[in-house]
């Protein structure tokens, strides 16, 4: 497979590393600011060691527009310019590639080891530090903010709940959070380095425990880069298993995060609610593979379960009453004026804000805008629930659910022959003569747009609604800055009786 | 307040009836313990041990021994295995409170967790906080722990709870492998655990380091750093392995039938 002009390429398109453009460290920077200033994504900025302290940068962006990506690369040495100070989107990048390979980007505002490590490239280090020296997590510099009453308040990295490690900063002033920052690195362990010369028998299991509640996500995604690479073709029935098990996924993150919103504003009929709903999303990825989080579903060439009949019929039963169960327990979150008067002006980030977090943790379903924000230092105007999160969750929730239903019907359609006979990453089998790479027949286009959609497509913008159902407020404008007065067009005893109004 | 009355009657009664009656159906595919027929095994055949993606097979002189504390429960050994000898029980009961009693061969009788010793049964057996220290791992524990709490499995009503501060704890229940970035803030917490204390290590990554064993990142389990009373082994553990070890653990009487073949 040969790469399109100018590096441009698809999605699932394998490219010679030759046949990436290599620019001057000018043009790169000109091309990556000017393509992010135009609305790309900025995916993957990454280094790639030649030796002697030399590095080639790698860049990826993503074009939702046309559905392209783009592949940049250019040489440096010890240190080059920094994008970030024009290209927010790269701050966590660079960071990367100052702690592994000791480049220094000149110019970053806040460069600062992601993980603490020490370099991979001995001898080289961003900071100077010398190869034995202790690196402690988290002893770094923070954002503080100084005046009358403003406090720090300092979290991890062990946690009140049971959850990741990381240590938060927060800058308060009373209830008022003016400033997050957050340090990571507690869960280093390694896995990209130990992926390096692969495959080998490890290979899975690194990719499908690189976070346990996307295992489908992260798996696939390497899955169909291995695919690609071997111009494999998956079987449409195969295809049609990986998106419903995609699609659990995102229920079950998507159910479980609504509930830990009701949770964060003390509404516990939701929070319990949600927790015991996202365990019956869990439940019927087990239904197709015996593992809750998908373990052992996802392999290279297909998939390795099939699903007998029986379990397919649970499979729809499950899913329509966890859907009826849902719509109970959020509908009641919505309905409740005192949640929505909670969440009202919470939290809120501005798109131009929410854009600075491209990349973060690389998952599909954190790709959006808002997501990603929560995880760096973004001003938040004050913090708990975040409405803007919330109903991106909701309408996430429902756009997952109606291609189920499409996936269900693909798989009448295509009977038997599940599970690829090549189950390991290697052998792969040989492309059948003949065929496109990308499955150009009826059903392979059908499966491919639902793969592809629901991976990378879900942003779409919330028009506040006038009157009609539930009534929710305006969640982004123009000139979003300082917190302001609600935008709803009912006040909450008028919500309550909407129905009247309507009525009348 | 009339929606959430009638939520709540649609909701229903959630919560499963075990221990008192018979576990949750497991899906068809569940793989629980590992069952292996050395007697099937062709002269001289190392399949299944050169395929474990952590080496938790060991074939010497003719016997094969598996750490279950090692395993990742992922089917590659079975589906190496030329004759079959190798498959998934549906058993899902898997805790003990060795470390050695993890490794088993064909003729093993798995050594279930037995009750804590007297004194500290008598301290802890009615109620047990426990301090869950994510030290680590994927989240995939972490998530099947948090699991327990919710209504479906209500954890609360066995006296046990996994409570905010290490102060107000009996003891610890770790998952992952244990980073290096995470050695110093498990001793501190460890250490600020009132005596008496136990630690529960959930997971291949808390019991043996799981898929990043021996990298040179992590420690290889909690056992490196802390004392450990009881091992959960899974990738990631069922919630209903978790809690058949929690109880076990407590001494509490739970139903001997195990789930039937499918």
């Amino acid at each position: 497979m040969t790469t399109g002009i100018g590096g441009f390429f698809r999605h699932q398109e394998a490219v010679l590393s030759a046949d990436i453009p290599e620019l001057s460290v000018t043009e790169f920077r000109t091309r990556v600011v000017e393509a992010c200033r135009d609305g790309a994504r900025l995916a993957a900025l990454f280094g790639q060691p030649r030796g002697a302290g030399a590095v080639r940068l790698f860049a990826v962006l993503a074009f939702d527009g046309p559905g392209r990506l783009a592949c940049w690369s250019t040489a440096v040495e010890d240190r080059y310019p920094a994008l970030t100070p024009q290209c927010p989107q790269a701050q966590g990048f660079e960071r990367e590639i100052a702690e592994q390979w000791g480049v220094c980007p000149e110019g970053h505002p806040w460069l600062k080891p992601l993980r603490f490590h020490h370099s991979y490239q001995p001898g080289y280090d961003a900071w100077g530090r010398s190869k034995d020296a202790p690196l402690m997590p988290g002893v770094t510099d923070f954002f503080t903010m100084q005046g009358t009453e403003v406090h720090e308040v300092a979290v991890g990295p062990v946690h009140a709940g049971v959850i990741e490690p990381g240590h938060f900063r927060f800058q308060c002033h009373g209830e008022q959070v003016f400033h997050l920052e957050i340090a990571l690195g507690y869960q280093h362990r390694g896995v990209e380095r130990a992926m390096w010369g692969g495959p080998n028998r490890r290979t899975i299991p690194y990719a499908e425990t690189l976070a346990g509640d996307t295992t489908i996500g992260h798996t696939l995604a390497y899955c169909q880069s291995i695919e690609a690479l071997a111009n494999c073709r998956v079987p449409v029935r195969a295809q049609a298993w990986r998106a419903i098990a995609l699609e659990l996924e995102r229920l079950a993150n998507h159910t479980g995060d609504l509930g830990a919103l009701a949770n964060d504003i003390g509404f516990l009929p939701t929070a319990s609610y949600c927790g015991r709903i996202r365990g019956d999303f869990l439940n019927m990825t087990a239904l197709l593979c015996g593992s809750r989080f998908g373990r052992g579903l996802v392999r290279p060439g297909g998939v390795a379960f099939d699903l007998v009949p029986a379990a397919q019929a649970q499979l729809q039963q499950s899913l329509q009453q966890a859907r009826r169960d849902v719509a109970g327990a959020v509908e009641l979150l919505w309905n409740e004026s005192s949640v929505l008067g909670r969440f009202e002006n919470t939290g809120a980030v501005s798109r131009h804000g929410a854009g600075t977090g491209s990349g973060w943790r690389g998952g599909p379903r954190q790709r959006g805008g808002t997501r990603c924000a929560g995880a760096i230092s973004v001003r938040l105007l004050s913090f708990c629930a975040n409405a803007v999160v919330y109903l991106s969750h909701r309408h996430r929730f429902r756009s997952s659910v109606r291609p189920l239903d499409g996936n269900s019907a693909q798989l009448d359609l295509y009977p038997g022959a599940t599970a690829n006979p090549a189950r390991r990453a290697h052998p792969l089998p040989a492309r059948p003569a003949g065929a496109r790479a990308h499955g150009r027949g009826p059903g392979g286009r059908l499966a491919r747009r639902n793969l592809s959609r629901r991976l990378h497509r879900c942003r779409r913008a919330f028009r506040p609604l006038q009157g009609r159902g539930s009534v929710v407020p305006q969640l982004d404008g123009p000139g979003y800055g300082a917190p302001r007065r609600t935008h709803l067009r009912f006040s909450a005893v008028q919500q309550k009786f909407q129905f009247v109004l309507l009525w009348t | 307040m009339f929606q959430i009355l009638k939520t709540r009657l649609q909701q229903g009664r959630r919560t499963i009836a075990y221990p008192a009656a018979a576990p949750p159906a497991l899906p068809p595919h569940f793989r629980g313990r590992p069952i292996f027929d050395a007697a099937q095994c062709p002269e001289g055949c190392r399949a299944c041990a050169e395929q474990c993606p952590t080496t938790a097979l060991r074939i010497t002189e003719g016997r094969i021994i598996l750490d279950l504390g090692r395993c990742l429960f992922c089917s590659d050994c079975a589906e190496a295995c030329p004759t079959g000898a190798i498959r998934y029980a549906r058993e899902y009961r898997l805790a003990v409170r060795q470390r050695e009693h993890l490794c088993v061969s064909s003729k093993d009788e798995p050594a279930l967790a037995s009750a804590l010793d007297g004194q500290l049964l008598k301290v802890l057996g009615r109620s047990l906080r426990l301090r869950v220290v994510s030290a680590g791992g994927c989240n995939a524990c972490e998530a099947d722990v948090n699991v327990l709490t919710t209504i479906g499995w209500d954890l609360d009503r066995f006296g046990i709870d996994f409570v905010a501060s290490p102060r107000h704890a009996d003891g610890l229940l770790i998952t992952g492998p244990v980073t290096r970035n995470m050695r110093a803030a498990l001793q501190e917490t460890y250490a600020a655990v009132p005596a008496p204390k136990i630690v529960v290590a959930v997971g291949a990554c808390a019991i043996a380091g799981g898929p990043y064993i021996d990298h040179p990142e992590v420690h290889n389990g909690a056992a490196s750093v802390v004392p450990v009373d009881l091992f959960i082994p899974g990738c990631p553990p069922h919630p209903l392995t978790i809690l058949d070890g929690l109880l076990r653990l407590l001494g509490r009487r739970l139903p001997e039938a195990v789930t039937s073949e499918p």
